[in-house]
């Protein structure tokens, strides 16, 4: 079995390799991180690769797992953390100028169950500028491991771009208008959104806290609910769905920024899911129209809040375009930010009403492939990349990206499943049933195979 | 520069509702601001449409019900 082979198994496989001792954590682990040092150079995935950490983890795993001690699936597994999210004694840059040097004290608590549960650090994985949808030329841009003339998306890009690539097993990201489920869909992976609240997001530096979420990006569904257990430090029941009956309504199919090949790749997945014995059907969702506007309307005054003395101080310090964004959220009376509060709650009763009628809704997860460089928040491409993943935010129901299979110059195209509050091991067991309709979907890209 | 009849923005106006909201903007960068700005307040002009009264604006977007 060739090392690529090794590092681009599923999580199961590997640890059924590391059980049997047919592998070692260490050995695993000092491959990845031969992987990262050969690769990285031309996807600029990390920030931080956590070397001694890592060796030392999987030395402590390897120990445990002889002597009998088991922590789980992800014990002995290599994985990544996003770069804004605390871990004591290593630095968390948030992709910034401003915190380059930030060294956190604590470990977030959604690291510490990854530690507890056995994963092994390898790293702190590149972003956009505070997750503000912006790249900071002190790092650049995450190139896409299918075509690296592309971007890998954002904000989470670095966690999605290392997981296609075999440069971890999973990583964490956050969400807060698509940051997990857009990098997803760009490099082929799954991105998995929790329903809000469900994950802690103590340790992790807020972009806008009633919006932001935190999830895994991982190479398969299957592989995701591994990652967002051992973040909880609780089960997720697998479950194993027949799709035979489910209701999927579909939404956001069409509209004048999706390019045809998406829309082909979303079509074949729900002709899929029909021969499967699925019901596939429209679904109308009112007010949908207006989320673009209620998601930045939250999002500016939020955002502003937390980098009131950071903008006032140093302003020359954030990218330039990160800078207009925090000053926008300066200009938006308290009452246009309420309204859009409001809104959020109505378009929940709207999606809710939906999903009284069928078990699931189904949407691309962006109306197009990687594109060569990330869009602005603000501005009508940001919104309209966003436009598929944003409402999941407005509502904080659970959504789920896929890889469905490729567009024309062979990149990814991902669908994306949504479910009702609390619906995580639904979402992630259709997700999972999915994908095995579309085998030819799930592979890795030919950086990986070089 | 206008928005319309509704909410007139010039980049002074930007500039004090910035300065109300604490921080001190260059009428040059107040300017940059006003085409995002606008689109905004249309959004928020249908929104308003809505007339969602007493939904509440805060609290579990769902009521806290569950699956």
């Amino acid at each position: 079995m060739s090392d690529l082979e090794l590092l681009t198994k599923s999580i199961p496989e590997i640890g059924r390799l590391l059980r049997s001792g047919q592998l070692s954590p260490v050995e695993l682990t000092t491959l990845t991180l031969q992987r990262i040092e050969e690769l990285d150079i031309q996807l600029n995935t990390f920030i931080t690769v956590t070397h001694e950490k890592a060796l030392e983890g999987a030395r402590r795993a390897e120990r445990e797992l002889r002597s009998g001690l088991d922590r789980g699936p992800l014990h002995g597994v290599p994985v990544a953390l996003k770069d804004l999210i605390d871990t004591a004694g290593i630095r968390t840059t948030c992709g910034s100028r401003i915190l380059r040097d930030h060294i956190p004290e604590q470990d977030a608590p959604l690291g510490r169950n990854l530690e507890a549960a056995g994963a092994v650090l390898v790293g702190k994985t590149n972003l956009l500028e505070f997750a503000y949808g912006i790249v900071h030329p002190d790092y650049g841009q995450t190139n896409n491991p299918w075509d690296r003339t592309r971007t890998s998306g954002g904000s989470s890009g670095g966690s999605a771009a290392a997981v296609a690539a075999g440069l971890c097993f999973a990583a964490v990201g956050t969400d807060t208008g698509g940051s997990i489920r857009i990098p997803a869909s760009y490099c082929g992976i799954a991105g998995f959104k929790p329903t809000y609240g469900r994950v802690s997001l103590e340790g992790v530096f807020p972009l806008s806290w009633s919006l932001d979420h935190a999830g895994p990006l991982a190479r398969s569904s299957e592989d995701a609910r591994l990652l967002l257990e051992g973040m909880l430090g609780k089960k997720v029941p697998a479950v194993e769905v027949d799709l035979k009956g489910l209701h999927f309504g579909v939404i956001q199919r069409e509209g004048p920024e999706v390019e045809p090949e998406v829309v082909r790749v979303f079509d074949a997945a729900c002709r899929a899911l029909q021969s499967a014995g699925a019901e596939v059907r429209e679904v109308e969702i009112a007010g949908l129209e207006l989320a673009d506007a209620a998601l930045l309307n939250v999002l500016f005054p939020e955002a502003s809040l937390i980098h009131q003395r950071w903008i006032a101080e140093r302003p020359e310090d954030y990218a330039p375009f990160t800078r207009t964004q925090i000053e926008l959220g300066f200009t938006i009376p308290a009452t246009v930010y309420l309204r859009a509060q409001q809104f959020r709650r109505y378009l929940t009763r709207q999606f809710l009403q939906a999903l009284s009628t069928v078990d699931l809704l189904i949407s691309p997860s962006v109306a197009w492939v990687a594109p060569h460089e990330d869009p602005a928040v603000a501005g009508q491409e940001g919104s309209a990349e966003g436009r598929r993943s944003a409402p999941h935010n407005l509502t904080g129901l659970p959504a789920l990206s896929l890889n469905a299979g490729f567009g024309a110059h062979g990149l990814p195209v991902g669908v994306q499943i949504i479910g009702k509050p609390n619906a995580e091991a639904l979402v992630l067991g259709v997700g999972t049933a999915l994908e095995r309709l579309l085998p030819e979907a799930q592979k890795v890209p030919p950086l990986a195979l070089a | 520069m206008a928005s319309g009849p509704e909410r007139p923005l010039t980049p002074k106006l930007v500039a004090q509702m910035a300065q109300l909201a604490g921080l001190s903007l260059s009428l040059e960068r107040s300017a940059e601001l006003l085409p995002v700005l606008e689109g905004l307040f249309e959004g928020d002009t249908k929104i308003r449409a809505l007339e969602l009264g007493s939904t509440p604006a805060v609290g579990p977007t769902w009521g806290g019900g569950d699956e």
